[in-house]
């Protein structure tokens, strides 16, 4: 594993918190579980970033990944939505 | 400008130079097809698997990452410039006024015509496009992606949750947001700057990649490590990483959305001084 | 080893700090006595940084050079070597239009602060900007960079014209924005042309290529690209045909933000105006070229200066016509003809902002420009009544003052490369320049007041009298030791120079 791996992953989340506080009104939980199912699958169609090699980095076998920072910056929306309140 | 100022004199004229631009250009791209002379880019590409995966972010970011900076100020500045001609800014002189100022209105919302479930899905939809925008702002070194992309997907989810619920945009980036977010953008890669500048004497010396050895291992580790990788290539296996392009596509990314989005903001809203909370009508 | 080091400290400084600065006052927006601090004391900063840098060249991002003979990397500017980075040159000439560029960026940014109502963020970065984008017109040698600071500079000139907010700048700054993206996009694609034909950016590696190889009849994307970088000569400079769009501008904005809008756009003329000297120089026709278009720009500027009825007009036409006058000199190309074009260049901006300051001290009784009243001001302003003859001498060529210095040396080098035509015209302007400012002079100075309702007063802020008296004070000095700035020209004309061969 290299940090290369991890850190975007990091960065969304961080990022997702900043745009996530920019939210108002109210996100029902519909649209909670909606978001989430999307964006697994949206990870799953764009696989792992280029020259990731480890499972941290959403790696699992050729052809087979997960773009971590797709879930990463929902996580983090919902988190930053979820700090500010309504 | 009228169309009608184009006929006659004026217009044989127009289109006489046009024809005579077109000739001369078509020729000479004519005669470059096939002869483009590689020059500088030979030695570029040669050097590239030293830096990001991704050669264009290194192109675009390192060897030419000075030019960068200056187009991102062409965004910032188009974006300032646009609020002004709207209202943001207009200044006269103390003791003398020709004319109260030229405003523009804000535009009329009619939101009620769209149906219940583009209404439903408009929400997922804007939140969705903003965690694309920022995965595509950490591809920026690995694969297509970068700060550009990611400002201007964000700012479409912006517009995309403005044209659903129309004031009451879930999205909400108020100015003083986008200002701030913008001058970060600009002022952030801006002064990425700094470390080389202050280590090696050059500006904006990639002190993360540091490939010509002139910063500290100390230095170069704190910018260079979080983002390091194991290239498999042909060539062999190496343990490159971008630095500090990373961190300028963030930069460039919240440039982008300051900018655009304020574009965004000021024609959607029209510009008015009041501070943000009064204008929300006591929400 | 070179004498000159590739990482200069000044170069980068003089870019970045107007960008911060701009960033930071549009940020902080209507806190007015804030923003006057910062900009002041940055645009004082930036004319002593120009004061004590030495010369020298900028790689920025640290790239180094590659040795074409010995297949190594070098970071020596010193040797012939083609550059990785971004190269910007600060030599004598550069610190020369820089300082005095620093130096009306202090005063049109003092006069500015103290003038101006209050939200005046977003403007100030404006003016910074201009700055910033001229800084690099001056400095870059490469195309690429060119290019984006031809970009910026030109939607920074419809920002600084918009920022006074009235229906005649919103068409102004609409109709130069709208024609002055050709400017950017014709040089683009003079940049792609030199490009595709040589594969270097660096304007210096570029010409080192053109010379090196036999073009045959390549050359022909030569001259394309020529006549794109005319195009864009043109739009950025405000020369004919298109010069009633720049003295729309020039006439819409506020009379401090014009002294910032022509200096920027006559350095400009001379930095693009050398590099087009230095690409295709060499080839015939190309001086032909850019002569016909200096002269044809110096006389319709001044026909129409002449019937304007209003002083900024008559200004703002007059500033276009004696842009026509830098490019005369710079267009020849000899010698004496780049030393008088570009002293020429530095003595206009001097003298021209004297005038605009002039103007902007009218905004303090009343704000009438208009020559159809008459206002006898100089009963009321007998020093504003100096300092604006002594302007007008100063433009008009008339000796002690610097404008006479740079005339004489245009006359001279026209006279030398046999184009005695040329001498004529450059006379006839100055002639034309004194009888279209002191009409204006004659009506709103000297000529009782028709009516005997009272002209509505402000007190004139202490910085206007300052800028006005040192700018005057520095023609007068100037004029009196021209050596003072010669000196700083001569090597480059030398480098650059071509003899004129009719």
């Amino acid at each position: 594993m290299m940090p290369g791996d991890i850190t975007p992953f990091i960065i969304s989340i961080v990022l997702g918190v900043l745009f996530g506080t920019q939210l108002s009104g109210k996100i029902s939980k519909g649209t909670t579980i909606l978001v989430i199912i999307f964006s697994i699958v949206g990870a799953l169609l764009f696989g792992a970033f280029m020259f990731t090699y480890s499972i941290y980095g959403g790696y699992i076998m050729p052809g087979l990944g997960f773009a971590t920072p797709l879930i990463g910056a929902t996580i983090g929306i919902l988190i930053g939505k979820a700090l500010k309140g309504e | 400008m009228d169309p009608s100022e184009l006929r006659g004199k004026r217009g044989v004229i127009a289109v006489i130079a046009l024809l005579i631009i077109g000739v001369g250009l078509m020729s000479s791209l004519e005669r470059l097809a096939g002869n483009v002379s590689p020059g500088i880019s030979r030695i570029y590409n040669i050097l590239a698997y030293l830096v990001a995966p991704n050669n264009i972010a290194t192109w675009v970011y390192d060897w030419r990452g000075f030019d960068t900076l200056i187009e991102t100020a062409v965004i910032y500045v188009g974006a300032v410039v646009s609020a002004l001609a709207i209202g943001r800014g207009v200044v006269q002189m103390k003791h003398y006024s020709e004319e109260a100022p030229v405003t523009s209105p804000p535009l009329e919302y009619r939101t009620e015509s769209l149906t219940v479930i583009l209404k439903l899905f408009g929400l997922p939809a804007a939140i969705l496009l903003l965690s694309y925008g920022i995965m595509v702002v950490t591809a920026s070194s690995t694969s297509g992606g970068g700060g550009f992309q990611c400002g201007v997907i964000m700012t479409s989810a912006y517009l995309l949750a403005a044209i659903f619920y129309g004031k009451e945009n879930p999205i909400r980036f108020g100015k003083r947001f986008l200002i701030g977010i913008g001058a970060v953008g600009l002022g952030g890669y801006t002064l990425l700057g700094l470390p080389g500048f202050l280590t090696s004497g050059y500006w904006q010396y990639n002190v993360g990649a540091d490939i010509w050895n002139l910063v500290s291992p100390t230095l170069h580790s704190i910018f260079g490590d979080p983002f390091r990788l194991t290239l498999y290539l042909q060539e062999g296996v190496f343990y490159s990483t971008p630095g500090i392009i990373p961190l300028i596509n963030i930069a460039e990314a919240f440039n982008v959305i300051g900018a655009i989005g304020l574009i965004y903001f000021a024609f959607l809203y029209g510009w008015s001084e009041q501070p943000e909370d009064q204008e929300k009508g006591g929400k | 080893m070179s004498a000159y080091p590739s990482n200069l400290w000044s170069i980068p400084l003089l870019v970045v700090i107007p960008i911060l600065v701009a960033v930071v006052v549009n940020l902080i927006y209507n806190r007015a006595r804030l923003i006057k601090v910062i900009s002041l004391a940055s645009a004082i900063c930036l004319a002593l940084i120009t004061l004590f840098s030495s010369y020298g060249y900028h790689w920025f991002t640290g790239q180094p050079a590659l040795r074409p003979e010995t297949l190594t990397f070098t970071f020596d500017p010193g040797l012939p070597a083609w550059r990785l980075a971004l190269e910007f040159y600060f030599g004598p000439l550069q610190q020369a239009m820089i300082f005095i560029m620093s130096l009306i960026l202090i005063f049109v940014v003092a006069v500015a602060t103290s003038g101006l109502t209050k939200r005046q963020g977003p403007y100030m970065g404006m003016i910074f900007l201009l700055y910033a984008s001229a800084a690099i017109i001056i400095m870059v040698n490469d195309f690429y960079h060119l290019w984006i600071a031809v970009e910026i500079g030109s939607l920074v000139v419809a920002g600084v014209v918009v920022g006074s907010g009235t229906s005649v700048s919103h068409k102004a700054a609409l109709k130069y924005t709208f024609f002055s993206a050709l400017s950017g996009a014709g040089l683009a694609i003079a940049l792609a042309l030199i490009l595709g034909l040589t594969g270097y950016p660096n304007i210096s590696d570029a010409i080192m290529y053109i010379q090196s190889v036999n073009l045959g009849e390549m050359s022909i994307i030569l001259y394309v690209a020529f006549g794109f970088f005319v195009l864009s000569w043109i739009y950025a400079g405000g020369l004919a045909p298109i010069h009633p769009l720049k003295s729309e501008v020039y006439g819409a904005s506020f009379p401090h933000g014009t002294a910032m809008l022509q200096t920027q756009s006559k350095l400009m003329l001379v930095a693009i105006g050398i590099v087009m000297l230095r690409v295709f120089g060499n080839l015939p026709f190309v001086r032909e070229v850019m002569l016909a278009i200096s002269v044809i720009t110096m006389m319709l500027g001044v026909v129409m200066a002449l019937i304007q009825t209003d002083f900024r007009w008559i200004l703002a036409y007059l500033i276009v016509s004696h842009s026509g006058l830098v490019t005369v000199g710079i267009s020849l190309g000899t010698t004496e003809g780049l030393v008088g074009g570009i002293f020429q260049a530095i003595n206009d901006v001097i003298y021209m902002t004297v005038l605009l300051l002039c103007c902007e001290a009218l905004y303090y009784f009343g704000g009438k420009t208009s020559t159809r009243h008459s206002l006898g001001l100089a009963k009321k302003a007998p020093w504003l009544g100096v300092a604006i003859i002594l302007g007008t001498m100063a433009a008009s060529g008339i000796p002690p003052f610097n404008g006479f210095q740079s005339e004489i040396i245009l006359i001279q080098a026209s006279l030398k490369a046999g184009l005695p035509e040329v001498a004529a015209v450059i006379l006839m302007v100055s002639v034309t320049t004194f009888i279209a400012l002191f009409r204006a002079i004659y009506r709103l100075f000297l000529k009782p007041p028709e009516t005997s309702e009272p002209i509505v007063e402000a007190k004139v802020p202490m910085v206007l009298h300052v800028g006005l008296w040192v700018l005057v004070a520095i023609t007068l000095i100037i004029g009196i030791y021209p050596n003072i700035v010669v000196s700083f020209i001569t090597p480059v004309a030398e480098a650059v120079s071509l003899p004129w061969y009719l």
